[in-house]
């Protein structure tokens, strides 16, 4: 556990405010919120991190993509 | 994290430690029992070390503690030492098992110092199959109980009592608090994802313009730069909202010294009483020369002959007028007798021509009168010089003697007055420090001013802001536009979508951590912290009134009126101590972060019922839906005293560490070796045994239990 359990306890919270792109969306971005978080006391870079967001975003937008039908444009 | 096992190998004094901690949410507590000297620090250091290594112990020893090994270590012998914590880690999907192991070889030279090897680190998850190694870490023990919340975890007596306060600007002294707040709640975390999260969406942003080409790419290069000024317009804000705030505090801080100074008095009044007394001294002097001279006339009156002589006289009066009664004065017949004769005829008509018979026996009775009655005619002559006398107004000597004294005594009761007023003006005066005066009142100028320059620049920012907003809106509307008619693929599209979405949720998260969470931090130290201090909510005349967590992360304490109070001058060492864990399991609690929290010497300057309510307050077992956690005391037998009963039901665990050195003069039995060191038994604090037992344990009452020396 990390030691900011609540990031994941109010981002289950708040994210009832986005659009539910597909089944699980919400869960998809908790998770990836969560281990941005995290995962920075293991990099040091920005480069780092931010690729590490571009990846998550590219995986969730490519389930949204497949499963969602669309995007909000 | 929970640490369930701590073994030392050869840190310091500390030889061969094993000591099981309390896991049971149930019993959080555990007691290690050590009086100074048997190796508390050294445990603490130990265990930091087996961490972090070796930066982490550079930041909180001195120089002189660096060296792992004991000083008794013979040189030239490489001395093993090693570390190894088994801990547990519980997160939604179960607890897992690990066990972390640091060692290092040292070798002692002549001169005292050390060749120190490099440094071995080794993370293993127990699991049933067996144990399994892990990459980095660092990492995960950062993830798990981040360094830089060290002394948040792991505490020493009196870092307990520094944590919030210190001889530093409030800002500077409250870093740690700052940090700890932020690092915990994950504000800081989400601080920086919104950051990296906006850069990974501009530059999706500048990938879809590109796609899109001509005027789209044009308005989104020009909605970009309006939003980097907006950014840093926010961030100009920003920083000059927190020199506002600085400013403002430093204004009150100065107000309150002035106010402090005051409180012993206006140099100017003071200098306008000392005169005002002075001239009233000065106008008593001239009433009391008067005085005196009313007195000296008074010595000088015929009030006072009539005092001393009014009596005797009044009485010789008296007689002389019984005697005029009397007709024997005033002395008229001589005269009448001599006229008689002179004139040849008596009153009675008979002739007292010279030769007759009357004449001779008139003369007769002239030379009896005249021989006779000479005192009748010093009586007569008394009374008639003593007639004067009764037209004299015959003052009250008495009277105006008791006026005069009743009037000096009053004068020299007001010179009295106002002599010991006029000295305590005097020492007041010597008590203000004119130039602070005029420091505190200069800066209190200098600050004024600087506040209205920064509420200028605010105001400023406002203006600039508005603008580049309302630039910012209508190119915003101008992307939608072009992006309408622009050609963007769908997938990009979606993966910009997305980005939004995890931008807007990390925003969201971080509002609600940076406010109603430490609201509920905020408000959880307020009540334990007057839980352990023993006020009520409903007390309004205590010093201190509420604690509370402000808007830029400081503790404030604030006193009557609303007051804020300054933890280094104006609460006590106790109550700094019941401040500072209030504040570390308020936090820990709201952040549900589940960590040790190990206090070396807690209750050092805690007696009585505070210690009783403090341990109370930081061993109770947590409440159904609280964040469970786990809380190591180091205790001295002193600090144990008068809180055995709560340490019996709340401690899950119990050791006690001893030092070879203590004996004979406190230690009662000898466990042999030649180098000093230390060790520990599972003696709880009730308790005694071959290797703790020490010479005023009997006296405590404490049970004797077997115990291996070997």
């Amino acid at each position: 556990m990390a030691t900011t359990p609540r990031i994941r306890e109010v981002a289950r919270a708040e994210v009832k405010q986005l659009p539910l792109r597909y089944e699980g969306y919400h869960e998809d971005l908790i998770e990836v919120l969560d281990q941005i978080a995290r995962q920075q006391e293991h990099m040091t870079s920005d480069r780092q991190r931010q690729e590490l967001i571009a990846k998550r975003v590219e995986k969730v937008g490519s389930m949204a993509a497949s499963l969602g039908g669309g995007s909000s444009q | 994290m929970k640490i369930q096992r701590i073994r030392v190998h050869n840190f310091k004094l500390l030889k061969d430690i094993d000591i099981q901690l309390s896991i049971d949410p149930a019993k959080p507590l555990t007691v290690i029992r050590a009086e100074n000297g048997s190796g508390k620090t050294s445990l603490h250091y130990a265990i930091i070390w087996g961490l972090y290594g070796m930066d982490a112990l550079k930041s909180i020893a001195s120089p002189a503690d660096i060296r792992l090994s004991s000083k008794a270590a013979p040189s030239g012998s490489p001395v093993f030492i090693e570390v190894v914590l088994d801990f547990q880690i519980t997160d939604e999907a179960g607890t897992e098992r690990y066990q972390l192991t640091r060692h290092v070889q040292e070798t002692p030279q002549v001169a005292g110092s050390v060749v120190r090897g490099r440094e071995g680190v080794k993370l293993s998850k127990l699991t049933a199959a067996g144990d399994k190694e892990l990459d980095q870490p660092e990492s995960w023990l950062e993830q798990w109980l981040p360094k830089r919340l060290v002394d948040i975890f792991f505490t020493n007596g009196d870092d307990v009592q520094k944590f919030i306060t210190g001889k530093q600007e409030a800002r500077v002294r409250q870093e740690k608090v700052h940090l700890a707040i932020e690092s915990l709640l994950g504000i800081r975390q989400l601080r920086t994802a919104v950051v990296d999260i906006e850069t990974v969406q501009s530059g999706l942003d500048r990938k879809a313009a590109r796609d899109a080409g001509g005027k789209l790419e044009k308005v989104t290069g020009e909605l970009e730069r309006l939003e980097l000024a907006l950014k840093e317009i926010d961030e100009e804000y920003e920083k000059h909202t927190v020199r506002l705030g600085n400013i403002e505090k430093n204004h009150i801080r100065k107000t309150r010294d002035l106010e402090a100074i005051r409180g012993i008095g206006d140099l100017d009044a003071i200098n306008q009483e000392i005169q005002s007394l002075k001239g009233d001294l000065a106008s008593i002097e001239g009433y009391q020369k008067k005085n005196l001279a009313t007195m000296t006339g008074l010595l000088r009156s015929e009030a006072l002959s009539w005092t001393l002589s009014g009596t005797p006289l009044m009485t010789g009066l008296a007689r002389l007028d019984e005697l005029k009664d009397l007709r024997k004065i005033p002395k008229t017949s001589t005269q009448i007798l001599e006229d008689r004769l002179e004139l040849g005829i008596c009153i009675c008509g008979e002739n007292l021509d010279p030769g007759s018979p009357h004449r001779d026996e008139v003369a007769k009775l002239l030379a009896e009168q005249q021989d006779r009655d000479a005192i009748a005619e010093r009586l007569t002559d008394l009374r008639y010089r003593a007639r004067a006398l009764r037209s004299v107004n015959q003052q009250d000597f008495a009277g105006a003697r008791a006026d005069a004294l009743g009037e000096f005594a009053k004068l020299a009761d007001s010179v009295r007055s106002k002599t010991t007023a006029l000295q305590a003006a005097k020492e007041r005066r010597a008590l203000i420090d004119d130039t602070r005066v005029r420091e505190l009142a200069e800066e209190l100028t200098e600050l004024d001013r600087k506040k209205g320059d920064v509420n200028f620049k605010l105001g400023n920012l406002d203006a600039r802001r508005l603008t580049v907003q309302y630039d910012c809106d209508k190119k915003r509307e101008e992307k939608r536009n072009a992006e309408r008619n622009a050609d963007i693929s769908r997938d990009l599209a979606i993966r910009r979508d997305v980005g939004l979405d995890l931008l807007n949720l990390a925003k969201a998260v971080q509002n609600q951590l940076e406010g109603p969470y430490v609201q509920r931090v905020s408000e959880r130290l307020d009540r334990m912290f007057k839980d352990i201090i023993g006020a009520d909510n409903s007390d309004t005349t205590g010093v201190i009134t509420s604690t509370s967590i402000s808007s830029s992360f400081d503790i404030v304490v604030s006193s009557q009126h609303g007051n804020s109070l300054d933890p280094d001058f104006e609460v006590n060492g106790a109550s700094q101590r019941a401040l500072t864990l209030a504040f570390v399991w308020s936090l820990m609690e709201v952040a549900g972060t589940v960590a040790p929290r190990f206090i070396d010497t807690p209750l050092g300057m805690v007696s009585g019922t505070t210690k009783e309510r403090m341990v109370e307050a930081i061993t109770r077992p947590p409440a159904p839906g609280e964040t469970p956690y786990q809380v190591v005391l180091l205790l001295t037998r002193s600090e144990i005293a008068g809180v055995e009963d709560i340490l019996d039901e709340r401690a899950g665990a119990f050791s006690t560490l001893s030092s070879s050195q203590h004996h004979p003069l406190d230690l009662v039995h000898k466990w042999g070796g030649l180098e000093p060191y230390s060790r520990n038994c599972g003696c709880s604090h009730r308790e005694q045994c071959n290797v703790c037992a020490r010479r005023h344990d009997n006296d405590l009452g404490l049970r004797f239990r077997e115990e291996s020396v070997a």
